[in-house]
């Protein structure tokens, strides 16, 4: 075989992924300037993790459904997800931006490749999280609260590890009966977690939770940066560069691999959010609580890349 | 009473839309008042109940009565608040308190109701983008404040009080401008008006005060020109009829003139025809005479000549002859036409002049020229010549004179006839008185004259007659 055949050979075996390759369509439920401004995110992610341009297309769902059978779908959104789930497609499908809970009422049927990237953090990081506070301090229970209904915190807290420097206390409440029994526990807890929960953290439960917590001097970890300017002293979450990064790194590996390990969860990196005067106001040391916090986000459950199988 | 009259009009135009105004400004301000204090009392109340949700909220979270019963009692003692309730979200009464327990008649319009909700927290936006629920309200309740309509009485009256003293400072205000300014505009018509009955008066010299504003002003300033328009005219209008009165007394004066030519032209006719009736009877008369006397006189005559000389015959003969003579002068002066003192003269000096020579009586005779310039009507020179003849006949009987000088001589219209003889004047008083001499004074006094007899230097006698030349050529 002659040396320049086989260069010719080589280059088109190297160029030939690219011709074949499969594109990822970022699924829009609407033209709102949110869910475009995180498509460019995810786009411009991939493209700096070496995807090329014309790969990756971004329409809506009001548009024609025009993709092929081997193009993986990046519906943004429980909108364009559920919009996906009716089409019944064969394509491998990524969800980006919703919620833990949804993903995990996905019907199991007619979705044979799928992952999805949640805006949820994982309650290990929480709890890891909440551990390391509560080091040293006299009172040393962590309460979790949640909903009973709560099928996807209940599976999670089974995978919870051990805790080092506390006692977790998990509390299943029924809406109707929050203020029966909690006061006694606030009493004694040490910290007090907020997972995300609809059905007990809003409105009047969520109101009535953080000003009990403070009135008894129990500081909250919470799911949602919102909550720090209701009351909670910290908040651990999902910020929207984040998901978008983890939502590229996962299409860019499909790009390349063509496949990924179905029905996983995946979590964004996370944040930490701090309400200074909340922690002053219940004697925390703000500077240490941020070292703290900084070297908390080093551990390995903070890495990232933390997914869980559904 | 004009100048009254229009400032009542004044007042009145003036007064009745103001006070229409006044009234409906007064009910606008009534009404906006009261829908301020009805704003202001709503704004109080939300207030209020503001400040009940934040005092109350929590514990309507923790259902703590006691509380809610601290909270009710603190807006109960705020001013203004008859009463508050508590309400939970089914509706049943967890507090309550009223500050008069006679005050049952609460204003509806008064009663506020501020419900209570459980706010959500909203979320960020990436749970936005993932669809959780990022904001929800539940109705914990509500509070119910009620506002004593006493609290509105005070506020009315101030309103009512405010809105009225407004009003009548407003009327008044209106009136004494209007009064004012009425007087202003009454006094510029009303001297306006004294000026025009001065003119309807006539006087023409005055004027309208120009003090007004405006169209008064305009008005003044009109009438003023006005005014001296008719005066121009007025002017013009006694020019024209002084001329007028001129040119009809001229017009008089002539029509008069023409009139006295008239009435003597027409006497001038009547005379004319008289005198042409005179001179046609004279004519007649005189053919008469001529055909009749004096044929009769020239048969006597030339019968007498045929007779023998005696004295008789000479005596008769000459009786005829004279009588003939006289019939001549006579049939002469009826001849006579528009004759001249020169003419009457040079006829009489040819009929004496043989007379004179027969007796050998010089005669010198000497006429002014003026002579043929004073005219003479028939009568005027039968009466001449017949004085004339007195005078001659007179000298030749009874002065034995042997020279008669005649003299005609005018001196500025006076003419004089003088004769004088240089014979004896025996002219005593019983002759005076005689026939001859009265009638010669007669006819002169017809020729407009003076006639005198005296005697001469030389012993004769003279004779004057003074006439005017005038007289003579104006004597019909």
């Amino acid at each position: 075989m002659k040396p320049w055949f086989c260069v010719l050979l080589l280059s088109c075996s190297a160029l030939l992924p690219q011709w074949v390759s499969a594109d990822v369509l970022l699924l829009l439920p609407n033209r709102q300037p949110s869910f475009i401004n995180a498509a460019e995110l995810i786009k411009k992610q991939m493209l700096a993790n070496g995807v090329q341009a014309g790969q990756v297309k971004i329409r809506d769902i009001g548009q024609a459904a025009a993709w092929d059978e081997d193009d993986l779908i990046l519906p943004l959104g429980p909108l364009a997800a559920g919009f996906v789930q009716r089409q019944s497609v064969a394509n491998s499908v990524l969800y980006t931006f919703v919620q833990e809970a949804f993903v995990r009422e996905l019907p199991r049927q007619g979705l044979a490749n799928w992952a999805a990237v949640v805006i949820d953090q994982p309650l290990e990081r929480m709890v890891v999280l909440a551990d390391a506070l509560n080091e040293g301090r006299y009172k040393n229970k962590i309460l979790l609260l949640h909903s009973s209904a709560n099928q996807a915190l209940a599976e999670q807290i089974k995978r919870l590890p051990t805790l080092k420097h506390a006692e977790l206390e998990n509390i299943p409440l029924a809406t109707t009966g929050l203020a029966a029994g909690l006061e006694s526990r606030l009493y004694n807890a040490g910290l007090l977690l907020a997972p995300s929960d609809p059905e007990l953290w809003r409105g009047k439960n969520a109101r009535w939770l953080l000003l009990q917590a403070y009135n008894y001097r129990v500081p909250i970890l919470a799911y949602n940066p919102a909550l720090i300017k209701a009351g909670a002293m910290l908040a651990i979450y999902s910020e929207k560069q984040a998901i978008a990064k983890e939502s590229a790194r996962i299409a860019t590996a499909w790009l390349r691999q063509q496949r990924f390990k179905p029905g996983r969860v995946h979590y964004a990196e996370a944040s930490v959010a701090v309400n200074d005067s909340i922690a002053q106001a219940l004697h925390f040391n703000v500077e240490e609580l941020q070292a703290l916090i900084e070297r908390i986000k080093k551990l390995k459950q903070f890495q990232e890349g933390l997914s869980h199988g559904r | 009473m004009g100048a009254s009259s229009i400032r009542r009009q004044l007042l009145s135009l003036a007064l009745m839309p103001l006070s229409l105004t006044i009234l409906a400004v007064s009910v606008l301000a009534v009404v906006a008042s009261l829908e301020d204090i009805e704003s202001r009392l709503k704004q109080r109340g939300q207030d209020i109940g503001k400040q009940a949700v934040l005092m109350s909220e929590f514990y309507f979270y923790t259902g703590d009565q006691l509380q809610l019963n601290n909270v009710a009692a603190i807006v109960a003692g705020l001013e203004g608040v008859s009463s508050i309730r508590f309400l939970n979200a089914q509706g049943e009464v967890m507090v309550k308190r009223r500050n008069n327990a006679a005050d049952k008649d609460l204003d509806d319009q008064h009663l506020f109701v501020i419900p209570i909700y459980s706010k959500g927290i909203s979320l960020d936006e990436v749970a936005q983008l993932a669809g959780a629920q990022t904001e929800l309200s539940e109705k914990l309740g509500s509070i119910e404040i009620s506002l004593s309509k006493a609290a509105l009485t005070p506020l009315r009256e101030a309103a009512y009080m405010r809105i009225l003293l407004v009003a009548l400072g407003a009327l008044l205000l209106g009136v004494l401008m209007v009064y004012l300014f009425g007087r202003r505009l009454s006094a510029a018509l009303s001297e306006t008006i004294e000026a025009a009955k001065s003119v309807k008066r006539g006087n023409m010299n005055s004027r309208a005060p120009e003090n007004g504003e405006g169209e008064i002003l305009e008005f003044q300033k009109v009438f003023n020109r006005m005014v001296g328009s008719v005066q121009q005219n007025e002017v013009q209008l006694q020019d024209r009829i002084n001329s007028a009165t001129r040119s009809l007394n001229e017009t008089v004066a002539e029509l008069s003139q023409s009139n006295r030519e008239l009435a003597a032209t027409r006497q001038a006719t009547i005379e004319l025809e008289r005198s042409k009736a005179i001179s046609d009877e004279r004519a007649r008369i005189m053919k008469d005479m001529h055909d009749g006397i004096g044929g009769q006189l020239v048969a006597s005559l030339a019968l007498i000549e045929k007779e023998q000389n005696s004295e008789i015959r000479a005596n008769i003969s000459s009786t005829l002859r004279e009588c003939l003579d006289d019939l001549r002068l006579i049939i002469l002066s009826l001849n006579m036409r528009d004759s001249t003192v020169s003419a009457v003269l040079a006829d009489f000096k040819y009929r004496v002049h043989k007379k004179l020579q027969k007796l050998e009586i010089e005669l010198i005779w000497e006429v002014d020229d003026i002579a043929d310039h004073i005219s003479l009507q028939p009568q005027q020179s039968l009466h001449l010549l017949r004085i004339l003849q007195e005078v001659f006949t007179n000298t030749l009987k009874h002065a034995g004179a042997s020279q008669i000088h005649l003299r005609l001589t005018s001196e500025q219209g006076k003419v004089r006839l003088s004769i004088d003889d240089d014979g004896i004047f025996t002219l005593d008083e019983e002759q005076r008185d005689c026939h001859g001499l009265n009638n010669m004074q007669w006819r002169a006094a017809e020729l407009g004259g003076n006639l005198t007899v005296a005697c001469n230097e030389a012993g004769g006698c003279a004779v004057r007659l003074d006439f005017a030349a005038a007289d003579l050529s104006e004597v019909p």
